[in-house]
């Protein structure tokens, strides 16, 4: 019982000294200039396709003096129990808006009409919320995603030939939907023969294994599509190590630095770009802009752009 | 005390089933490859035994056998070391830049750092093992997240990548070419450090000390063994070990990424185990990793094979490795139950093998 | 049976209390929000799913073994649940299905240790996958939502609050206590006195100890051994309709990551590896201090990253601080008795 006692003493206290504390921040509210605080929840912050985002927030919140803006993101990657409770921390913040890009679009949702209580504006970049009072969204859908590069990588095959696909992780909402929009579109076309679609986890360890694998049962293989780069990045090295790089091409999705290099090489065909620094700019100045009392589109729908080898030059 | 004739049992019994285990981890290959081979044939009438495909199995598995090797090590004293992946990680990251084609540093100087830092890290493990009296599970996850950690926030989200083709020999090397089958160089990397492995744990003093500690720790202190050196010289050799299969790894993909090997503590451990090595410690053949890690890979290529549905693969893969334990565990006691009559201590001591 | 009571020794308290202690001083003082009201409400909601994991994690590791499985039964339960739901089966049996779930997958977890004797370790291991791949195909890999009806209302009054004290106007001023917290303090104060007040707590750790003199000793081993897999079942099942209540629906990847968070709490809270002790109190604070750390991180806006490196440090410092303590006492409660000792010879005087 002894020990109960402690964390009993403990939380009085707290409360306690918290009381004795209020009185200064009061005086700090009501500074002359007012300040707005941004916080920005990702999916994680441990895949580069999160960090650039941070980069595009931080870079725009850099323009503007009177915003501040914290980063954070869950410890489990694309954890939503654990966006949920950032949420909840960024609340108690008193932060002015939150923006947050959702590990999946429907159970964010007690989340937001949280913060919605709160009177706290809401913005998604990159990935929608089914609910809640959301300010605006902007991005491209993951659905919109898997469809245009299915039909790409149809194009580039001229609409005929053995398809394979790389998948997520299996039941994540963002594999999911770009592996539907994916079949979906080879669905159109009676001439992709889909051979297999199998998960590789979006590691590029995985995506090697997988591919070597694959290679060993395929011996006619037209293009390979994926939903990431990294996985992509693996198959390119397992089809290079038994020399049969040049028989077929890769679709992909994401830049970054080696992605870039794999496209001037040749060795990716085509990858898409979502553009998510100025997905995360445009987010935070339309949070700036309402606060201003501006209305903002619900939805703002950056298009997908496809990155062959000669517009390399524009994404470094 | 009475303890040390109990003792000299439980090493008597560890040398008369020698072998066992990994005999055991053997049937199940088989069943396993049989079980591909049929489905393939009547399913899609290819040849899952092909040849070429086993050098890929093999391949694959040579790596995972690196790191197998490096947790049984840990475990052999009963030390769980769950910071492989992040160690695998931070090594490679820290001086990656180095290994790439555009830097002019002989490549000796990056292989050294980075097996030395592994080797930092394990001695720290097992300073905090021994000296702070914490227990490996919670240090080595301690490590592990501060390793990861310090990984990401020296790399952030750049990708050190296109690594020396020189370097990259040792992950991609062909040596000879049988038929289908080729022999790569990961593989003989891997026999080479089994066999390594092998001779200290069995020939050398220091290996029956490890076996000792690992035994009963109260015991081989009091027969004069140094246990705390053993456990961080143990410690040392695992994360040693980790970095080396970083290296290996990063040749094979070709970059170095701070997420890199994010599950392989998992993996780690499963292919010891499958092996035949128990958490408890003092137990467990090295051979056996060999058996557990082609059997992993075995399972994860017939699954691709078969095309099995994604939603469906843990599924099938937590059978089997149900079903190996359990072979593992069958057919241990069978064997005890005959080479011994005094059934009783003998099932004391498997329940005590298997509590963990 | 009558336990003698143990005097009180610093020792004897768990370990968690220190690192507990030590970081809520640091946060409080290095983060002003994060000694509020508001904050520490959200603390306790928030470390309730960790609170019944690890607390079924901690009965497993008394009797030296362990379940990594949990994290795929929440996820398991969870998508039956929420499928029960999806199908307009009434609230409160879609939840009584799922905890039957849990209980029996979990059931099926002690009958794999005990009767075939495998090692629990890779055992769960596999478990763990056989689950998650369960949820996945249940749940077509899709996250699994229903629309609000009467018949599921429950689920939506279970998400609300329970006590509302205003202290001021702003959500950090706020104390709130759900019903979510509620559920736990009642699921939490049951185990604790099922295992303090009856010879559960005797019989776990005999079978910690060394099974077999347990079993010798008439203990029904394997009887208990089940049970105890079971339990950590059901709570997991129990976490995991916490989830669903405040997720609103249900994601087959949810208990991704969870076993090892529910190991470390368990650890830390001076539960070991090898069974046979341990202490549901230090769980409870183990869970508090990791979302201690948690909480004044994100609170300060600080990385991801530099979160993880924070959180290993704070484990190391935390079992290292135990050590000390426990090293060092004899000296400590000496220097105190000659303090006190001293005082009252001068009273005498």
């Amino acid at each position: 019982m002894k020990k109960g006692l402690f964390l009993v003493l403990i939380l009085v206290s707290a409360l306690l000294l918290q009381s004795c504390a209020k009185a200064p921040t009061e005086v700090a509210g009501s500074a002359p200039e007012k300040t707005y605080e941004f916080v920005f929840i990702v999916k994680s912050m441990q895949f580069p396709f999160f960090l650039s985002m941070i980069e595009g927030a931080e870079a725009a919140a850099a323009t503007l003096p009177n915003v501040n803006i914290k980063c954070i993101g869950p410890e489990t990657p694309y954890s939503v129990e654990e966006q949920i409770q950032l949420v909840e921390q960024a609340i108690i913040d008193g932060v002015d808006a939150i923006m947050i890009a959702p590990a999946d679009s429907k159970a964010i949702v007690p989340a937001i009409e949280k913060a919605n209580k709160a009177g706290i504006l809401v913005a998604t970049p990159n990935t929608k919320a089914y609910g809640g009072d959301v300010l605006t969204w902007v991005g491209v859908d993951n659905y919109q995603v898997g469809y245009e590069l299915g039909k790409t990588l149809a194009e580039n095959i001229n609409f005929a030939g053995n398809v394979l696909l790389i998948e997520g992780t299996p039941g994540n909402s963002t594999s999911e939907e770009r592996v539907e929009g994916y079949l979906d579109a080879f669905a159109e076309y009676p001439g992709i023969n889909l051979l297999d679609s199998q998960p590789a986890d979006f590691n590029r360890e995985k995506g090697m294994k997988l591919m070597e694998n694959w290679l060993q049962k395929y011996d006619r293989i037209d293009a390979v599509g994926s939903i990431n780069k990294d996985m992509t990045m693996g198959a390119v090295e397992a089809a290079k190590a038994v020399g049969r790089d040049k028989d077929f091409i890769h679709v992909t999705f994401d830049v970054d630095n080696d992605g870039l290099d794999a496209l001037e090489a040749g060795e990716i065909l085509v990858t898409g770009a979502q553009n998510e620094k100025s997905q995360a700019a445009i987010a935070l100045y339309s949070c700036y802009l309402a606060l201003q009392g501006y209305k903002v589109p619900p939805m703002q729908y950056l298009p997908l752009s496809l990155v062959y080898k000669d517009d390399v030059p524009l994404y470094r | 005390m009475d303890t040390m004739p109990r003792l000299h049992r439980i090493l008597d019994i560890h040398t008369l089933k020698r072998g066992l285990y990994s005999s055991s981890i053997f049937i199940m290959l088989f069943l396993v490859f049989g079980v591909f081979t049929i489905y393939n044939r009547v399913a899609f009438d290819t040849n899952y035994l092909k040849a070429a495909n086993i050098s890929v199995i093999v391949n694959q598995a040579s790596f995972l056998m690196v790191v197998g090797v490096a947790q049984a090590i840990a475990l052999l004293t009963g030390d769980v070391n769950l910071s492989i992946g992040s160690v695998m990680a931070v090594t490679t990251v820290l001086f990656g830049r180095m290994l790439q084609q555009s830097s002019d540093i002989p490549l000796f100087i990056p292989i050294m750092l980075i097996l030395f830092l592994g080797a930092c890290i394990g001695f720290l493990n097992g300073i905090l093992i021994t000296k702070l009296k914490i227990p490996a599970f919670i240090a080595s996850f301690a490590t592990m997240y501060i390793c990861r950690g310090f990984a990401w926030v020296f790399l952030g989200k750049t990708v050190i990548y296109r690594l020396d083709e020189g370097f990259r020999t040792i992950s991609m090397g062909k040596v000879y070419t049988i038929g289908e089958f080729t022999i790569t160089v990961p593989m003989l990397i891997a026999l080479a450090l089994i066999l390594v492995v092998n001779f200290m744990l069995t020939r050398s003093t220091f290996g029956r000390k490890i076996y000792f500690v690992g035994s009963n720790v109260v015991a081989a202190q009091a027969s004069g063994i140094p246990t705390d050196r053993v456990r961080i010289t143990n410690q040392v050799i695992s994360s040693f070990l980790a970095a080396f299969a970083g290296l290996l790894y990063v040749a094979r993909l070709n970059a170095c990424e701070p997420g890199m090997a994010i599950k392989t503590h998992f993996e780690a451990i499963t292919v010891a185990l499958l092996g035949g090595f128990v958490m408890t410690g003092g137990y467990g053949n090295v051979w056996g990793v060999v058996g557990g890690a082609i059997i992993m890979t075995a399972i994860q290529n017939g699954m691709n094979s078969i095309q099995l549905p994604s939603e469906l693969q843990t599924l099938v893969m937590g059978l089997i490795i149900i079903l190996t334990v359990f072979m593992n565990t069958f057919l241990l006691e069978k064997k005890m139950l005959v080479a011994d009559k005094n059934i009783e201590t003998k099932k004391a001591i498997i329940s005590r093998g298997a509590q963990i | 049976m009558k336990q003698h009571k143990k005097p009180f020794r610093l020792s004897n308290l768990p370990n968690s209390l220190y690192v507990l202690f030590v970081v809520f001083i640091a946060a409080s003082l290095a983060v002003p929000k994060f000694l509020t009201p508001g904050n520490l409400s959200n603390l306790i909601l928030q470390s309730s799913i960790l609170l019944l994991l690890s607390f079924g994690m901690s009965l497993v590791l008394m009797t030296g073994c362990i379940d990594l499985s949990v994290g795929g039964i929440l996820s398991m339960t969870g998508v039956v649940m929420a499928t029960m739901l999806r199908m307009n089966v009434p609230a409160i049996w879609a939840i009584a299905i799922g905890l039957l779930t849990g209980v029996l997958f979990g059931t099926m977890n002690g009958l794999l240790i005990t009767k075939l004797r495998l090692p629990s370790f890779i055992t769960t291991f596999a478990t763990m996958g056989i689950a998650q791949s369960i949820a996945n195909v249940v749940s077509e890999k899709r996250t699994v939502y229903w629309d609000p009806k009467p018949s599921n209302s429950l689920i939506d009054t279970l998400g609300k609050d329970f006590i509302r004290i205003e202290f001021g106007q702003t959500a950090k001023e706020v104390l709130t206590i759900s019903y979510l917290v509620l559920i736990t303090a009642v699921v939490i104060t049951v185990v604790m006195l099922l295992f303090n007040k009856t010879t559960l707590k005797s019989r776990v750790f005999a079978i910690g100890e060394n099974e077999e003199i347990a079993r010798l000793a008439g203990i029904k081993t394997h009887f208990w051994q089940i049970g105890i897999y079971a339990a950590s079942g059901l709570l997991a099942a129990m976490a995991s309709l916490l989830v669903l209540i405040r997720t609103n629906s249900l994601q087959p990847t949810t208990g991704e990551g969870l076993e090892f968070q529910a190991v470390v709490a368990a650890v830390l809270g001076g539960n070991t590896l090898k069974g046979g002790k341990g202490s549901l109190t230090g769980t409870i604070l183990g869970a508090l201090a990791l979302y201690s750390v948690r909480s004044a991180l994100s609170l300060a806006g600080i990385d991801t990253s530099v979160v993880m490196i924070v959180i290993g440090a704070v484990l190391i410092l935390g079992m290292w601080l135990n050590e000390t303590i426990q090293m060092y006492e004899e000296r400590i409660v000496g220097m105190l008795r000659s303090i006190l000792m001293g005082r009252n010879h001068g009273h005498n005087a």
